[in-house]
């Protein structure tokens, strides 16, 4: 059986998604990606996540949706979300936080603070 | 052997069973349908083009991000140099010489560094130069077709191509505005130094647009590496001195409040009612002869604008002349008055309550809407 931590990556850009998978995957985490929110809220129903990593601007089902979803759903509003954002959008990013968000990573991102963040949120969960 | 070759004449024989005008349109028919023929096998040619090229590209593409993702996943944590060697002896297998995945190798690697700030960044830029990719960017640089140029411009900024600075110098004082603030913008990015010498050399008005831009692109720098914006005060180009003015007023750069003063006697009325209002913000109480000694001469809108001015310094020298304006037949004039007046507090809300009982109906209406209270007590 697979012990390692399980992580959604759902973000639309296809480059980023690749980086960030192979790159957490090099940390030995469980790694699986999503392009866009109806494809998430599938995988977050079929698997239980141990972090989600939720790109706010996505086609058909934004990541402020998500994140009220899952927040708001029993089974799964232990699970840390980390959103991820262009920066300038403040408001969208105190409204995550009012539904809930875990934590925030601006765009362009600083992939060693990205990795610093998630082993954060998932040592707080085996805590 | 025998070449077969059609026999004209047996066609010609054949056709001249019929009226001339069923040849005619046998003719015709003939071509047209050959035509019809090559016209498809031109498409179908066109299609098949297409589909080797999206699975050559799709190749070559999949190839240079699997391979970009690599480095960028290993290259944290390495020594400058240690990942870029590796990295390099992986380009070796993609072809490089062809145009077409250049380009796209181009492409993706500034995709990758604009998604990327730090470290990553970083590498990412030094393998962009170690592979000769910026010449690519200079080729854009010096591209007849504006919209390449701007391309190249642009990417000069992403990927910090600080040797094409003398290039982007001469682009400032292009004829194409696009051109201009691009280069302008993108010189302000590069030159950390000197991010705004560019305010020197520029001939071409800098337009409302293109300063709203630069203005948004100042925000990026800390606040204390920026310069004193007054020494360019004196451009012989207005629109630097505009400029400059709205970033004095902004980064409250309060020391220029004396070059403010002198630009009272600017001849342009734009600059003079800016520079009122900028003094009117910083509260300069020591403006406060010259703002009236302006107004003696100046525009109406000139005139509101001191008016303002005054409301905001907010001195008590002039709660006098205030409510002689207040009495003015200008609706601009009468309504700052009088905010001005109610600026000042106590004092300025007494001259306006003992004005009230005597003042014109449409100078009470105007009090009236301006100061609910007066109309109350």
């Amino acid at each position: 059986m697979n012990n390692q931590p399980k992580i959604l990556i759902i973000e639309d850009d296809e480059l980023v998604r690749k980086v960030l998978h192979f790159r957490l995957q090099k940390e030995g985490y469980d790694v699986f990606q999503a392009k866009d929110g109806g494809e998430a809220l599938e995988l977050i129903a079929e698997n239980h996540f141990d972090l989600l990593l939720v790109d706010i601007m996505l086609p058909y089902v934004g990541g402020l949706e998500i994140t009220q979803k899952v927040k708001s759903n029993p089974q799964t509003k232990g699970i840390p979300i980390i959103v991820v954002s262009a920066n300038g959008l403040e408001n969208v990013i105190l409204e995550a936080f009012a539904l809930g968000a875990d934590d925030f990573i601006a765009k362009p991102f600083n992939l060693p603070e990205l990795i610093i963040r998630v082993k954060k949120h998932l040592k707080n969960i085996a805590a | 052997m025998d070449l077969y070759l059609p026999d004209l004449s047996t066609i010609n024989v054949y056709l001249n069973e019929f009226p001339s005008r069923i040849s005619l349109a046998l003719i015709i028919a003939f071509f047209s349908l050959l035509l019809l023929f090559v016209f498809y096998a031109f498409l179908a040619f066109k299609r098949l083009q297409f589909v080797f090229f999206q699975a050559r590209d799709k190749y070559w593409s999949k190839l240079i991000s699997d391979t970009l993702t690599d480095f960028l996943a290993y290259a944290d944590g390495m020594p400058a140099e240690d990942p870029i060697s590796y990295i390099l002896s992986e380009f070796e297998k993609i072809p490089l010489k062809r145009p077409y995945i250049k380009e796209m190798l181009y492409q993706q690697l500034i995709d990758f560094h604009n998604s990327f700030t730090g470290n990553s960044a970083e590498k990412l830029r030094k393998l962009f130069l170690k592979l000769g990719l910026d010449q690519l960017t200079e080729k854009k640089l010096h591209a007849p077709k504006e919209g390449v140029k701007i391309k190249g411009i642009i990417e000069t900024a992403q990927m910090e191509l600080h040797r094409f600075i003398p290039i982007i110098t001469k682009l400032i004082h292009s004829q194409s505005a696009e051109v201009r603030i691009e280069a302008q913008a993108t010189y302000l990015l590069l030159n950390k130094q000197h991010s705004f010498h560019f305010l020197e050399q520029v001939k071409e008005p800098i337009l409302d647009w293109h300063q709203l831009v630069l203005m948004e692109l100042t925000g990026h720098i800390p606040t204390k590496e920026l310069p004193d914006f007054s020494v360019w005060l004196n451009s012989k180009n207005n629109s630097v001195v505009i400029f400059c003015l709205r970033l004095i007023g902004h980064y409250q750069q309060f020391q220029a409040v004396p070059k403010l003063i002198d630009l009272l006697k600017h001849p342009d009325p734009a600059i003079q009612q800016l520079s009122v209002k900028v003094l009117g913000e910083f509260e300069a109480a020591e403006a406060e002869k010259h703002l009236l000694d302006l107004y003696a001469t100046g525009s109406v809108d000139i005139r509101a604008e001191v008016i303002r001015a005054l409301g905001r310094i907010c001195s008590g020298n002039q709660l006098d002349f205030l409510l002689k304006e207040a009495m003015s037949e200008e609706f601009d004039i009468i309504y700052h008055s009088l905010n001005a007046l109610r600026n000042h507090g106590e004092p300025g809300l007494s001259i306006i309550k003992g004005y009230y009982p005597e003042a014109h109906k449409t100078n009470k209406e105007i009090i009236e809407h301006v100061f609910d209270t007066v109309k109350q007590n």
